[in-house]
């Protein structure tokens, strides 16, 4: 390069100061652009550094332990009485919805991922490319309130409708009886995950439609050729050639669930505890921390810690769901090239 | 393949292609049912978002009475937060696009570096933003406690009130919105009503501290827990709790921010930023950055390598091919990039969450350093309270931001039509 620069410069005409002066700011440039990349670098440095600080200053405050937050089963920290740090339910919680997100974000998004990679016209396509791509623009807040004002409601609605049915099954033995004819809470896990499924949905479409559409045409055709229907080339040719890139979009898709907050702060509710039916209300790992962040918890104060420690404990699961996805991505980039 | 397979050569057997149509089948109504949501989704924000849009609904300030409420607070905070933002995110963005893009190391040490930086911006697209919060909070609105009051306890909310007559007067807010007069607490006075058509200027301002020097001589230092004209309770660091009557108050100082400045003046600038327009752009900076440098990675990446090769044959050093070549060439990608960038930072409500967004807020910012509302986050307030009406008014609310983002997504896809030619 620099050998380059001098046997053939442009500013042969310009004067040796002029010169020394553009290099000089050339040379600035080439620095912003460079701390520019590394502060990158710093900014995940800097999450991790705060987030590991401030949960060991969580730690040493009285009352709080290791053991605690890692065994307990109990987490009201604001209720009276001694406050219980034991993460487990608000790990639970999170499961649970990202549980009710996936049901709907992964068996959907791949459908519609196949659909429009393999069976759709192109007019179709053209339609639902934009349908996508809104949903996936709309902000989270927004689905917090349809699920909160919309989703809720009618889940409510379909319970009582399902309770009118009880006497008819009154053979039913009475245990079974509760647990299937119930109330739905105002605020439950199941609106929040059905939502954030939806806000997901197109994360999985977008990525798996591209793994589809990476799947050379020849192995269609060599399938089409013994005689395959479109069924049995997308399900037992596409779909398993472009698998690593479906596997990807499902574990980028759980991240986005794992964190998401505005949904579950709007709709699933502020009790810790553990539990599987979803019509429950929960508390997440993100739901926690909004509140307590904008709630009434003074800075230094056990509960204002322990908003660090569980970021830190969903910053690593997210960390490390995103991470294998891209490993993944990455090899099914390498396998078609 | 089994030997039925084999023999059905020509037309596929008839279960199967049953099953190819069950397939389809299954695949229309899947993709149906996520339009169906998007549409129930948009029609249920339309029925109830239509009673309260309209002209003074965007010009009015919120209110305790729905028929009141708007959302000018709410609207001029996402402008300068998005501003922010972007002139945080978008250099940086592309700085760092053009250095993964531009410069591909050939050195081993140097490649290593490269593609650690590659992952590691896969990696920052993937934290979730409450995260960014907490470390917005953390870094920029305390600064980890290091500046300022060391010791920082509690933001107190107090309003500093400049009245008609260029009285000032500061106090903690006891009641507002429609209340002909406001209420404050002055903790060395006790309480202070305010004619609303007094006040000049309002400006709220977030408390560390409060000292209070009693008549005795001894003084007190802690955070509001409760303030009545009777009694004012101060909590000192974590748990303790301290009651005293506002007359046995003989001064009152607080110690909150490093100071440059008049509060009021444009200028203003302040150590740490405190729940502050600043702090809360900035942290929406740090959202949008991976997303700034993904997209303008893809733009450099569509300009040909042979306009690069040509400028260099020509003796241009790198900068200089990319300064004249590259970047005016992929501008218009960086550009749409940057501007759905900028719509997802609008619409993005858990980082201001944790970085200090006040949810009810009677006054436009004025300065970098002033508290600010956001638009998601007033949607938050309004779709989180019981009533009816406010869910209403959060419809409406959503109404504007999905207006506010197409009309971002529009101009992006203007500009996207407008520049793109094709570079071969």
């Amino acid at each position: 390069m620099t050998m380059l620069n001098a046997s053939t410069d442009p500013l042969k005409h310009a004067s040796e100061t002029q010169k020394r002066m553009r290099r000089l700011v050339e040379r600035c440039i080439l620095f912003f652009l460079f701390s520019s990349a590394a502060l990158t670098v710093l900014i995940t440095f800097a999450i991790i550094g705060v987030l590991l600080t401030e949960s060991w200053r969580f730690f040493q405050i009285p009352g709080a332990s290791f053991g605690e937050f890692f065994l307990s089963r109990e987490w009201n920290p604001l209720l009276g009485g001694t406050p219980r740090y034991g993460v487990w339910p608000l790990i639970a919680g999170t499961a649970l919805v990202t549980a009710v997100a996936a049901c709907v974000s992964l068996p959907f998004g791949l459908i519609t991922a196949v659909y429009l990679s393999e069976y759709a016209p192109r007019r179709v396509r053209n339609a639902l490319k934009p349908v996508l791509e809104l949903l996936a623009g709309i902000p989270t807040v927004v689905y917090g309130y349809f699920a909160l004002t919309t989703i809720t409601p009618a889940l409510q609605q379909l319970q009582a409708w399902v309770n009118t049915a009880q006497k008819t099954f009154s053979f039913l033995p009475q245990g079974l009886q509760d647990v299937i004819f119930r109330q739905v809470d105002s605020y439950n896990a199941l609106s929040a995950g059905l939502a954030i499924g939806i806000m997901t949905l197109p994360i999985v479409c977008s990525v798996s439609e591209d793994a589809l559409q990476a799947v050379p045409r020849s192995l269609r055709e060599g399938a089409y050729a013994v005689g395959g229907t479109r069924f049995d080339v997308s399900v037992k040719v596409v779909i398993p050639s472009a698998l690593s890139g479906i596997v990807a979009s499902y574990l980028l898709a759980i991240a986005r669930a794992v964190g998401e907050t505005m949904i579950v702060a709007l709709a699933a509710g502020g009790l810790a505890q553990l539990t599987i039916d979803p019509r429950n209300q929960v508390q997440t790992m993100t739901g926690w921390m909004a509140q307590i962040m904008f709630g009434d918890a003074a800075a230094g104060g056990l509960e204002y810690y322990s908003s660090y420690v569980v970021g830190a404990t969903l910053f690593f699961v997210t960390l490390v769901l995103t991470v294998i996805g891209h490993l993944v991505l990455l090899r099914y980039r390498e396998e078609y090239k | 393949m089994s030997d039925q397979h084999v023999t059905a050569v020509g037309r596929p057997r008839r279960g199967r292609r049953l099953k190819d149509r069950v397939f389809l089948g299954i695949c229309i109504v899947a993709t149906t049912l996520s339009v169906l949501a998007l549409a129930i989704l948009l029609y249920s924000i339309l029925r109830d978002g239509m009673k309260y849009l309209n002209w003074d609904f965007l010009t009015s300030y919120p209110s305790r009475k729905p028929e009141k409420s708007g959302l000018k607070s709410a609207l001029w905070g996402s402008v300068w937060l998005v501003c922010v933002a972007a002139i945080a995110a978008i250099p940086l963005g592309v700085a760092t696009a053009i250095v993964l893009e531009e410069f591909k190391p050939r050195q081993r040490i140097s490649r290593w570096v490269h593609t650690f930086i590659e992952i590691n911006i896969g990696n920052l697209a993937g934290v979730p933003s409450i995260v960014y919060g907490v470390i917005g909070l953390t870094v920029f609105a305390r600064m980890f406690g290091l500046v300022g009051a060391a010791n920082a306890t509690m933001y107190d909310e107090m309003a500093v009130i400049t009245t008609q007559s260029g009285e000032t007067i500061k106090g903690v807010v006891m009641s507002e919105e429609d209340a002909p007069r406001l209420e404050l607490i002055d903790p060395a006075k006790g309480a202070v009503t305010v004619e609303l058509a007094d006040i000049q200027r309002r400006r709220d301002i977030h408390v560390r501290e409060h000292r209070f020097t009693l008549l005795d001589g001894t003084y007190i230092t802690g955070s509001f827990r409760k303030v009545t004209p009777e009694q004012i309770t101060l909590r000192l660091g974590n748990e303790d709790e301290v009651l005293f009557e506002p007359s046995r108050v003989a001064s009152y100082t607080t110690q909150d921010f490093i100071q440059f400045g008049k509060p009021e003046s444009f200028f203003y600038f302040q150590l740490p930023l405190g729940p502050s327009i600043l702090a809360g752009g900035l942290t929406l900076g740090l959202v949008i950055l991976p997303i700034v440098i993904i997209a303008s990675r893809e733009a450099l990446r569509a300009v040909p390598g042979s306009l690069r090769e040509g400028a260099m044959a020509l003796g241009c050093t790198r900068w200089q091919a990319i300064q004249r070549i590259v970047l005016p060439a992929s501008i218009p990608g960086i550009m749409t990039g940057s501007i759905l960038a900028m719509s997802r930072a609008i619409g993005e409500a858990a980082p201001l969450l944790m970085a200090g967004a006040f949810l009810f807020i009677l006054t436009t910012p004025n300065n970098f350093f002033d508290s600010f509302a956001a638009l998601p986050l007033q949607i938050f307030n309004w779709a989180g309270r019981p009533q009816e009406e406010f869910h209403k008014l959060a419809a409406s609310g959503i109404i504007v931001l999905l207006a506010v983002l197409l009309a971002f997504n529009t101009v992006a896809i203007i500009i996207r039509q407008a520049f793109q030619k094709p570079l071969q």
